[in-house]
C-alpha cells in the first residue's frame, strides 16, 4: 500500500531538512562573503595613480598592501600602455630601484586562494621584472597552477613581458611550442606572447636573435614567432632570412603565407614572391596575393594579377576587388591593366560581370 | 481488473517520478557549485587588460555577425546600431532580411543610407534567392542581405555563406550586444585551438531604458511573467550551461548568441531546416567532430553578453516554448543515433540522454507524477507525509535553486543596480514553482504531444 517505505522516506525527510538549513545558512555566508569581497575588490580595482602621483616621494616607502597594489597596478598600467622601449626600460630601473616587485611577491606567496593569486599575479606581469621569471616557471611546472588555463596563460605573457635577451626569446619559444601541443594554445595566441616579447627585448636583439636563428622545422609555433615579426621595424637582415627561409622550406604553404603577410606590413620592396607565386595551384596563397599583391608590386606590373578578376575562387576575387577599391585605382586603369597583360585571358561575360560588380560595388 | 492494473502503475510510476525529481534537482544543484568554482576563480582577475593588448598586437581573429530578421521593425535599428558599437577591431555586420513583410528592409535601409551594391556570394551552403544586397558608405562593416522568406536557419546559411571571416557569430536581430561580447568570446578561441563553439549568458532586456541604442539602465520589469523568465533565464544558463562546460558535455548555445567555427558549420552543411536550429547545429557540429576524431570542446561564458526580448504575454510565451519543446524532440529523433552510444563520448553517453529523459520527457513525467498523486490519495493509497516530501522535492527545492541562481547572477555580472530589482527576483523566487512553472509544463506536455506541427508562431515584440 505505502508506495515508498517509510524507512526511506524518513531519510529524505532528514536529508532535505539538514539541506533546507545547510541553503539557508550557506546563502547566508554567501551574503556576508559578497559583501567582503565586493568592499576588497572596490578597493584593489579601483584606485589608480597618475605617473605624477607615482614619482611623488610618499609613495615610495610602499608599507602597506594598499599602497603596493595601487603603485602596482598603475606603474604596470603605464608599462602597458607605453611604446617608446627607452622609456620602458626606465620604468623598469625605477621598479627595481623601489623593491616594487618583492614586495607584491609576497603577497602572492600570502594569497589564501587561487583566486587571490590570480590577481596578485595579474599585477606582478606588467612589471616586467626579469627576477620574476622564476615565479612563471614554477607555476608552469606547480601541479596546482599548470592545468589552469588562466595561470599558464598568464606565466607566458609574463615570460614574454620580461624578456631582456636572445636566450629569453630561446626559452619562450621552447615553452610555449610545448603548450601548444600540451595544452592546444593557438597560433594567435602564440603570436601575442611572440610580440610582447620582441617588443620587450627591443629591436637589436630581435635582429641579432634572428640573424642566428635557423629554422628546423615548420611548426605553427614557429609561424606565429615568424609572423609576430610584422610587429618590430622592417629591417633589411630579417628581410633577407625571410627569403632565405622560403628557399629553405618552398613547398610549406603556411610558411609562404606568413613571410608575404610579414613582407606586407613591413612595406618590403621585395615583390620575387608574389611574381613568383601569384598563380600558385593553391588557392589560401592566391587569395593573400590577392589581398597584399598591390602593395608590394610597382604600380606597372599591377596588371599581371588583373586575372584575379576571373579566378575561380570566390575569396581570390572578392579580395582582389576590395584592395583596388582600398587603392583608389580607377575602373578605366584596371580596364587598360587587363587588356594590356590578358587581352584573350577572359571571357566576355567573365570580365564584364568582374568589372562590373567592381564597379558597382566597391567604387 | 483494469482499475486496479491502472492503480498498480501508478504506484509503480511514483518511483519514476520520485527519480526524476531526485535526479533533476542534485543535477542542476551540482551544476550551479561547478559555475561557482569557475566564477570564484575569476572575480578579482582583470581579463580586459589581458584582452585589449591582444586587440593591440593584432593577435586576433576577425569576426563575422550574422543576424537574421524577420518583421524586426520594432528592434532592428536599435540592435544594428549596437552592433556597430561593439569594442573590436576587425568584425563585419551581416544583416539578412528574410522576406519580412513589415517595414524592417525599409527602416534599416533610410536609417543606414544603404545603397545596392552587386557582389559575389559564395554558394556552399543552400538558401532561398538572394534579392539584393545592401551596403552603406558611412559603416563599412555593415552588409545587408535581402532575400525570399525561408526561415532562420535559411537566412543564417546565406549569411554564412557572404561572411569573409573564419568565426562566425549568430545572433537574434532584437538582441543588444554588451560592448566587449566578441572580445570575451574570442579569448576563449585563442586560447584553446580545439574550441569550435562558444555561448554567454542571455539577460533579459524588458524593462531596461534604452538610450542612443545602448542599455542605459538595467532594470527588472514589473510584469510578472517578464520576471519569472529572467529567473529561468539565470538558471538556465548558471544552472545548466557554464555546468556543463566543466564536463565538456555542453550541446546547446542559446540562437540569441553563439559564436563558431565557420569551417566546421561549412562541413556540417550549415544549418538544417528545424524549429530548434540552435540545438541541432552544436549537435551536428559535436557528431561531426567525433565521427572525423577531432578532438574539440565546447564552452560557455559565465557572464551575460547579449541582451534580449522575452515575451510579455502568456500566448507569445507559450508559442515560443511549444516552438522550443517540439524543435528538441525534434532534434533528438534527428540524432537517436547517438543517444547512449559511447562512440559519441560525453555527448552520447550523458548530454543526449539527459536531454531527452530530464529535458524533453520531463513534462510528462511530472504531468503523470502530480496526477498519481492526486488518484492516490483520493484513494488513500498515500499518506500525507508521501505527498509532503514530492512537494518538498517539486517546490521547495525549486525554490531554493531559484536564490541559489540568483545569487551567482550578484555575485557574477550584477546587471541590475537598482537593489529594488533584486527585491523583486528574490520574491519570484518563491511564487515561480507555483504559478510560472506549472503553466509552462503543461504547455510543454501539450506540445510533447504535437511535435509533428512545423508553425513557428509569431511572438509579438515591443519597440526597443
Amino acid at each position: 500500500m505505502h508506495t515508498i517505505s517509510y524507512k526511506l522516506l524518513h531519510i529524505i525527510w532528514i536529508l532535505t531538512e539538514v539541506f533546507f538549513i545547510l541553503s539557508i545558512l550557506f546563502l547566508c555566508l554567501f551574503f556576508i562573503l559578497k559583501k567582503i569581497f565586493d568592499r576588497k575588490k572596490n578597493s584593489l580595482l579601483k584606485k589608480t595613480l597618475s605617473m605624477e602621483e607615482i614619482v611623488k616621494k610618499e609613495y615610495l616607502s610602499l608599507e602597506t598592501d594598499q599602497e603596493i597594489i595601487t603603485y602596482a597596478k598603475s606603474i604596470g598600467n603605464i608599462l602597458m600602455d607605453t611604446t617608446d622601449f627607452e622609456k620602458r626600460m626606465a620604468l623598469k630601473k625605477h621598479i627595481q630601484k623601489i623593491n616594487l616587485y618583492p614586495k607584491i611577491y609576497i603577497l602572492y606567496t600570502h594569497a589564501y586562494s587561487h583566486m587571490m593569486r590570480l590577481y596578485f599575479l595579474s599585477l606582478i606581469i606588467p612589471l616586467a621584472q626579469a627576477e620574476s621569471n622564476t615565479l612563471y616557471h614554477h607555476i608552469l611546472t606547480d601541479k596546482k597552477t599548470k592545468d589552469i588555463s588562466q595561470f599558464y596563460t598568464l606565466a607566458i605573457f609574463g615570460l614574454a613581458l620580461s624578456s631582456t635577451n636572445t636566450q629569453d626569446i630561446t626559452s619562450l619559444y621552447s615553452i610555449v611550442e610545448k603548450l601548444a601541443l600540451e595544452k592546444n594554445i593557438t597560433q594567435k595566441l602564440s603570436q601575442f606572447f611572440f610580440t610582447e616579447a620582441f617588443k620587450s627585448v627591443g629591436e637589436a636583439v630581435c635582429i641579432l636573435f634572428f640573424s642566428s636563428y635557423s629554422l628546423k622545422k615548420i611548426t605553427s609555433t614557429t609561424n606565429a614567432m615568424i609572423y609576430a615579426l610584422q610587429n618590430i621595424p622592417s629591417s633589411e637582415t630579417i628581410e633577407n632570412k625571410l627569403l632565405l627561409w622560403h628557399q629553405e622550406f618552398p613547398d610549406n604553404t603556411m610558411l609562404l603565407i606568413t613571410i608575404l603577410r610579414v613582407l606586407y606590413i613591413h612595406k618590403s620592396k621585395h615583390y620575387s614572391l608574389i611574381l613568383h607565386h601569384h598563380t600558385n595551384h593553391n588557392n589560401l596563397i592566391r587569395i593573400v596575393c590577392a589581398k597584399i599583391g598591390i602593395d608590394l608590386l610597382p604600380r606597372e606590373k599591377l596588371g599581371i594579377l588583373t586575372h584575379y578578376l576571373c579566378d575561380k575562387n570566390i575569396h581570390v576575387r572578392k579580395n582582389f576587388l576590395l584592395s583596388l577599391a582600398q587603392h583608389n585605382i580607377s575602373f578605366k586603369e584596371i580596364y587598360r591593366q587587363t587588356m594590356k597583360y590578358y587581352p584573350n585571358c577572359f571571357t566576355k561575360q567573365q570580365s564584364c560581370s568582374s568589372l562590373e560588380a567592381y564597379k558597382k560595388g566597391l567604387l | 481488473m483494469l482499475i486496479p492494473t491502472f492503480i498498480l502503475f501508478l504506484e509503480q510510476f511514483q518511483y519514476l517520478y520520485f527519480l526524476y525529481l531526485i535526479g533533476i534537482n542534485i543535477i542542476t544543484t551540482l551544476m550551479i557549485w561547478s559555475t561557482l568554482k569557475q566564477m570564484f576563480l575569476n572575480y578579482f582577475f582583470d581579463t580586459q587588460t589581458f584582452l585589449y593588448q591582444v586587440l593591440k598586437t593584432k593577435a586576433y581573429l576577425p569576426i563575422s555577425i550574422i543576424a537574421p530578421a524577420f518583421n524586426e521593425e520594432e528592434t532592428i535599428i536599435t540592435s544594428i546600431s549596437s552592433l556597430l558599437k561593439l569594442d573590436f577591431n576587425e568584425y563585419e555586420i551581416i544583416i539578412v532580411n528574410d522576406g519580412s513583410q513589415d517595414e524592417t528592409l525599409h527602416q534599416i535601409i533610410k536609417h543606414f543610407n544603404l545603397h545596392p551594391v552587386t557582389l559575389p556570394i559564395e554558394s556552399k551552403l543552400k538558401h532561398k534567392t538572394i534579392r539584393n544586397i545592401y551596403r552603406s558608405h558611412k559603416y563599412q562593416n555593415l552588409i545587408v542581405l535581402d532575400k525570399e522568406n525561408g526561415g532562420k536557419s535559411d537566412a543564417l546559411n546565406a549569411g554564412i555563406n557572404f561572411s569573409n571571416y573564419p568565426l562566425i557569430c549568430c545572433v537574434d536581430a532584437d538582441t543588444i550586444l554588451e560592448k566587449d561580447a566578441l572580445l570575451q568570446g574570442l579569448e576563449r578561441f585563442i586560447q584553446d585551438k580545439r574550441l569550435i563553439a562558444v555561448g554567454g549568458a542571455i539577460g533579459v532586456i524588458n524593462g531596461s531604458t534604452i538610450q542612443n541604442h545602448r542599455l542605459a539602465e538595467k532594470r527588472l520589469s514589473n510584469n510578472f511573467l517578464e520576471g519569472f523568465q529572467v529567473l529561468e533565464y539565470l538558471r538556465g544558463f548558471f544552472a545548466g550551461r557554464v555546468g556543463w562546460q566543466g564536463s565538456n558535455g555542453l550541446i546547446l548555445i542559446s540562437g540569441a548568441f553563439g559564436i563558431f567555427k565557420k569551417d566546421i558549420i561549412l562541413k556540417i552543411g550549415g544549418y538544417r531546416h528545424t524549429l530548434g536550429e540552435d540545438f541541432d547545429l552544436l549537435v551536428r557540429m559535436r557528431r561531426y567532430c567525433y565521427e572525423n576524431k577531432i578532438d574539440h570542446r565546447v564552452t560557455s561564458i559565465a557572464e551575460v553578453l547579449c541582451w534580449t526580448q522575452t515575451p510579455s504575454d502568456y500566448t507569445s510565451l507559450l508559442k515560443q516554448r511549444s516552438r522550443w519543446q517540439r524543435g528538441l524532440l525534434e532534434t533528438l529523433y534527428h540524432h537517436k543515433k547517438l543517444i547512449f552510444n559511447p562512440k559519441y563520448g560525453i555527448v552520447g553517453m550523458i548530454s543526449l540522454p539527459y536531454f531527452l529523459f530530464i529535458e524533453a520527457l520531463g513534462p510528462i513525467i511530472t504531468f503523470l507524477g502530480i496526477f498519481s498523486l492526486i488518484i492516490l490519495y483520493s484513494f488513500e493509497l498515500v499518506t500525507p507525509y508521501t505527498i509532503l516530501i514530492f512537494f518538498l522535492l517539486e517546490f521547495i527545492w525549486g525554490i531554493l535553486l531559484n536564490i541559489f541562481t540568483l545569487y551567482l547572477d550578484i555575485f557574477s555580472t550584477h546587471p541590475y543596480k537598482n537593489n529594488w530589482s533584486y527585491m523583486k527576483l528574490f520574491l519570484f523566487s518563491f511564487l515561480e514553482p507555483f504559478i510560472y512553472k506549472p503553466i509552462l509544463k503543461a504547455e510543454l506536455f501539450i506540445a510533447t504531444f504535437n511535435f509533428m506541427n512545423t508553425n513557428w508562431g509569431e511572438i509579438k515584440r515591443k519597440k526597443l
